[in-house]
């Protein structure tokens, strides 16, 4: 009798213990379900901002290049300091819209499950040349010094070489560079710094702008997500970038990681591990066993 | 297996997928991941996924990083290619529990196998043959004008340290 109530308790102890990792598991299912949950009524309310959000950025970039081209076909031959003005105007405008279609290429092409890398060897000296040219006309009007610097950690004053796929590299850098543009006030201080050390690259791209609050850190990256989502924000953009700097990154085998600046502002440090290329998966075959199963 | 050197081999990246009507190996490498292999038996069309976790929670682009998206893209290439539903039989490959983990929350290798077979028997897709679980990774081939698969086994203990 003693025996069998003593067995029943120890059944009862481990039924209870099954009964409570259930509780738990059903708690962060739940958890994970309301999170869900409210992405999708999120997801929602965007589709209200859709058709305004595509005027904003393509249509009306559009009709602006569109009038200033008529503006500059109607010009007298003497006039050719404002064609100048007005072709200065169109280059934003245009460019802009080219780095907007860029990256809602990029995002189809990804969601589509059609990327993949492409590699090559890449002189991030050279890129980094390439980038602070790309966005010379944005730093020259908000008044913004860039700073880009390249360390090779293995061999000093060595040139920075970098095999990985340069198309990837190069848009996830301009979408933190062009990030840290928007959101830096004038006259201030953006960082583009390489470092490249032990088989890995790191680009760290730094600003001195109002930072991310902690607590919208987990959100950036989804897209579509702009923190200020006002429309008439003077911030443009679809809220893509950084969901494809975060793909793209992984794609590459890298990982994103995200600091306070010290002087406030933010640091975004994208690391990418030195890519091996396909063909040395073809190593593996001295791991691998056959199976029974073909 | 001497015809699988002289043809075309792509290999395919996690997160992303493959079709194909025309003779082509494709190559990927499974630990957690799961690859689901569809082939049509008429029109000899081939494709294949390699996703990485079960569900897209919201987080990030929608991408074929997640099962239910990676699974129904194919499903979807596949008919855009031609395929007809009921000629359509699938292969699934993968999910080893790479981390041992015994929390059923982070059981990720299972989770992904369970979505796998969910989603697929939803379509009304026939599982022809599957090669899921246990601890050790694969490498497959999958042949998409034929269907055949080759998969051999990694073994984990014998990576040596490279300095």
């Amino acid at each position: 009798m003693n025996y069998s109530t003593n067995q029943f308790e120890s059944e009862l102890d481990i039924s209870r213990k099954q009964v409570n990792e259930l509780k738990k598991e059903n708690d962060e299912l739940l958890r994970n379900l309301h999170k869900v949950n409210e992405k999708l009524q999120e997801s929602e309310r965007f589709k209200g901002h859709f058709i305004s959000n595509i005027t904003n950025e393509i249509v009306n970039p559009f009709a602006s290049v569109l009038a200033l081209a008529d503006n500059i076909r109607h010009l007298g031959e003497s006039e050719i300091s404002t064609a100048h003005r007005l072709a200065e105007l169109i280059y934003e405008e245009a460019f802009h819209l080219d780095f907007q279609l860029k990256n809602i290429f990029a995002a189809a092409m990804i969601e589509a499950g059609n990327e993949e890398p492409k590699i090559n060897q890449i002189n991030i000296n050279e890129l980094g040349n390439h980038i602070s040219r790309y966005f010379q006309s944005q730093l020259k009007k908000k008044q913004i010094t860039f700073q880009v610097s390249c360390t090779n950690e293995m061999i000093a004053n060595a040139p920075v070489l970098f095999i990985s796929d340069k198309e990837k590299l190069d848009l996830i850098i301009k979408n933190l560079v062009s990030n840290s543009i928007k959101y830096s006030p004038e006259e201030s201080v953006v960082n583009l710094d390489f470092v490249l050390g032990n088989g890995e690259l790191s680009i760290e791209v730094s600003d001195h702008g109002k930072g991310i609050h902690r607590d919208d850190r987990k959100i950036i990256f989804d897209r579509f997500k702009q923190l200020d989502e006002k429309i008439n924000s003077i911030n443009t953009g679809h809220g893509l970038g950084l969901s494809i700097v975060q793909a793209y990154a992984e794609l590459l085998g890298g990982k994103v990681n995200l600091k306070d600046n010290y002087q406030g502002g933010i640091r975004i440090m994208v690391t990418i591990p030195e890519s091996l290329g396909t063909e040395d998966w073809d190593d593996l075959e001295d791991f691998l066993i056959d199976s029974e199963l073909h | 297996m001497g015809e699988f050197l002289n043809r075309s081999n792509h290999f395919l990246h996690s997160s992303s997928l493959f079709v194909s009507k025309d003779a082509q190996w494709v190559t990927t490498v499974l630990g957690s991941c799961v690859a689901v292999c569809l082939f049509d038996r008429v029109r000899n069309i081939g494709g294949i996924n390699h996703f990485m976790l079960p569900y897209w929670n919201g987080d990030g682009l929608e991408t074929p990083k997640y099962g239910n998206v990676a699974i129904m893209q194919l499903y979807q290439r596949m008919l855009d290619f031609g395929a007809k539903k009921e000629d359509i039989v699938c292969k699934i490959f993968g999910g080893a529990e790479m981390l041992q983990e015994q929390n059923s929350v982070f059981n990720v290798g299972q989770r992904n196998v369970d979505l796998a077979f969910k989603i697929v028997s939803e379509l009304g897709i026939n599982v022809f043959s599957s090669s899921t679980g246990g601890t050790q990774g694969r490498k497959i081939h999958f042949n998409t004008s034929t269907g055949e698969v080759l998969q051999k086994y990694l073994v984990k203990s014998t990576f040596i340290e490279i300095k």
